[in-house]
């Protein structure tokens, strides 16, 4: 066989298939097309609302209880085998109560789920549920953190079982009843079947409810707050019972917006009512820093007054100066503030009264 | 897109243990903490135990933020270190009944359709575990999560020629992989929408 024929017969033996040449084409278009990769890699799925809301509630359970896990990356290799090491020698010496404490186990279910699902957490406790939480505590003293959907409670009397439902909003401690708890959007609420529950709500308002009471703990955001502070008002409650219900809405309200500056306004008037004017003072400046301030000439005016009130016309100045500037200044204004200005400013303050006199004297 | 956006302000006021504030971050770090886990985490973690464990390490560990503009790399910092420490303790695992219903019923209409989108979304999430950790990581955060080199640089902690060789490779890597595995259905699919 001649060199050429050998080298045909080497050819023909090592030509690539058609599948081979297919398989590298696609390889290199795919090399080639980074937004191929991209379209791949897009077609994994983003988590869904449910996942997210599943490990929120399981944060929220393990901050209330205190977790402290143990960090991934803190503890030296020496430490865990000392640590596994007294493990062992405390489970020879003592003996196992693993029932005593269960970890946390999740419950989980979809709010659209058609079917109620049932769970013994512990003996005695039955729960029917279409939603999600955790059970944690022991078998004594079962703890359910009950994040969204309706949770059916049936726990038997006289058992002597210590059993306490945490909400969002609301603590539920019973012993031996049979009750529901539904948290929804708006809050938590619980109506009772049979025995009777110690309701906690958020608010620290705590009820004692019997067979056939139902009570809602409504959720702490800081437009209910406002809510409650406005009808606590309007119902003529204690002005510091308004002015604790504002205060808590602040405190949840850190962001600008309209919320909070009629937080800040409820929190204003409040304490203009207890009389605790420097405070008063304080509240309006910070209502002022809203651009938005619907009240602004008001909240200005009462603030001039009290500025006055403590004495002081430098006080005083910025206030009218701004009412004056904004246009909302009257001749009542205009007054004061001319008289405050004219040790330092002659010119403008007999400006300003001849404005004030001009008013006055208009129809 | 579970693209982390968090405003420097929160994560100082978090810092200052305002009211509120650190619980806020939580809510805003959830969802890229979760894709994060999700994707670079592998068949051995559980996407959600992970999660949980790198935010209660942001609740507890928050004061040792030097700088609040550092938040989103020192965040992935957690997250890495966390998802090693998953897979070395993989055997573990956590009781999750069902499924997650509402994930299954948006994404396909048919049981045919929701078989191969299913079968497509293994091949895809195997392509990418046969990449190594470091080069699967700039895939996912450039590719996905459209971060720029740059920005991945900073949260890596690596210089910028670093994170641009690791893409290079990363993606002829998840090329042939995905070669190998035959997802040209996602390749078809975007030649068409293009």
């Amino acid at each position: 066989m001649s060199d050429t024929d050998l080298l045909k017969r080497f050819a023909a033996a090592t030509e690539a298939s058609a599948d081979a040449r297919n398989r590298v084409l696609r390889r290199v278009q795919l090399s080639k097309d980074e937004g191929a990769a991209s379209a791949l890699l897009r077609e994994l799925p983003e988590p869904s609302d449910f996942a997210i809301a599943r490990v929120l509630a399981r944060l929220r359970a393990s901050i209330a209880a205190g977790e402290r896990r143990s960090l991934p990356w803190s503890p030296a290799p020496l430490a865990a085998a000392a640590v596994a090491l007294a493990i062992v020698g405390l489970g020879l010496l003592l003996t196992p109560r693993l029932a005593e404490q269960p970890s946390a186990v999740l419950i989980a279910d979809t709010l659209e789920a058609v079917q109620t699902t049932v769970n013994t957490p512990a003996p005695g406790v039955e729960l029917s549920y279409t939603g999600w939480g955790y059970v944690s505590g022991s078998e004594r003293q079962p703890r359910i953190h009950w994040a969204a959907g309706s949770l059916h409670v049936d726990v038997e009397p006289d058992a002597g079982l210590d059993v306490v439902i945490e909400t969002p909003n609301a603590s539920v401690r019973v012993v031996g009843t049979v009750f529901d708890v539904d948290v929804h959007d708006l809050g938590t609420r619980v109506r009772v079947a049979r025995g009777k529950v110690e309701v906690a709500c958020e608010l620290g308002v705590t009820t004692l409810l019997t067979a056939g009471d139902e009570a809602t703990c409504v959720r702490t955001s800081p437009a209910n707050l406002l809510t409650f502070a406005v009808a606590a008002r309007e119902r003529h409650s204690a002005p510091d019972r308004v002015l604790a219900l504002a205060t808590q809405g602040l405190d949840l309200e850190p962001d600008a917006g309209p919320v909070r500056d009629e937080l800040l306004l409820v929190r204003f008037e409040s304490l203009m009512q207890l009389q605790r004017h420097r405070e008063a003072r304080s509240a309006a400046d910070a209502y002022l820093q809203s651009d938005a301030a619907p009240r602004r000439t008001d909240v200005l005016r009462t603030a001039a007054k009290l500025a006055f009130a403590e004495g002081a016309c430098s006080l005083a100045v910025p206030y009218l100066d701004a009412l004056e500037r904004g246009g909302g200044a009257t001749a009542q204004d205009l007054r004061p503030l001319a008289r405050c200005l004219r040790p330092t400013d002659p010119g403008r303050a007999d400006a300003l009264l001849e404005r004030a006199a001009a008013m006055e004297a208009a129809p | 897109m579970a693209g982390l956006s968090v405003d420097p302000e929160l994560v100082e006021r978090a810092i200052r243990d305002e009211p509120g504030a650190r619980d806020r971050l939580l809510e805003a770090s959830l969802p890229a903490v979760l894709t994060w886990t999700t994707r670079l985490g592998g068949p051995k973690v559980d996407p959600e135990d992970a999660a949980h464990d790198a935010l209660m390490i942001v609740w507890t560990k928050l004061d040792a933020l030097r700088s609040p503009q550092r938040y989103s790399a020192w965040l992935y910092g957690i997250v890495r270190r966390v998802l090693a420490a998953h897979r070395r303790r993989a055997w573990v695992k956590r009781w999750v009944p069902g499924v997650d219903p509402e994930l299954a019923s948006e994404r396909s209409a048919t049981p045919a359709a929701e078989a191969e989108s299913s079968e497509l979304i293994r091949g895809v999430q195997e392509a990418l575990e046969k990449l190594p950790p470091k080069q699967r990581e700039v895939l996912v955060l450039c590719e996905l999560e459209e971060r720029t080199d740059v920005e991945v640089a900073e949260m890596l902690g690596v210089p910028l020629g670093t994170v641009k060789s690791r893409l290079r490779l990363a993606r002829a890597r998840f090329a042939q992989a995905a070669s190998r595995l035959k997802l040209d259905r996602g390749l078809s699919a975007h030649k068409e929408g293009a």
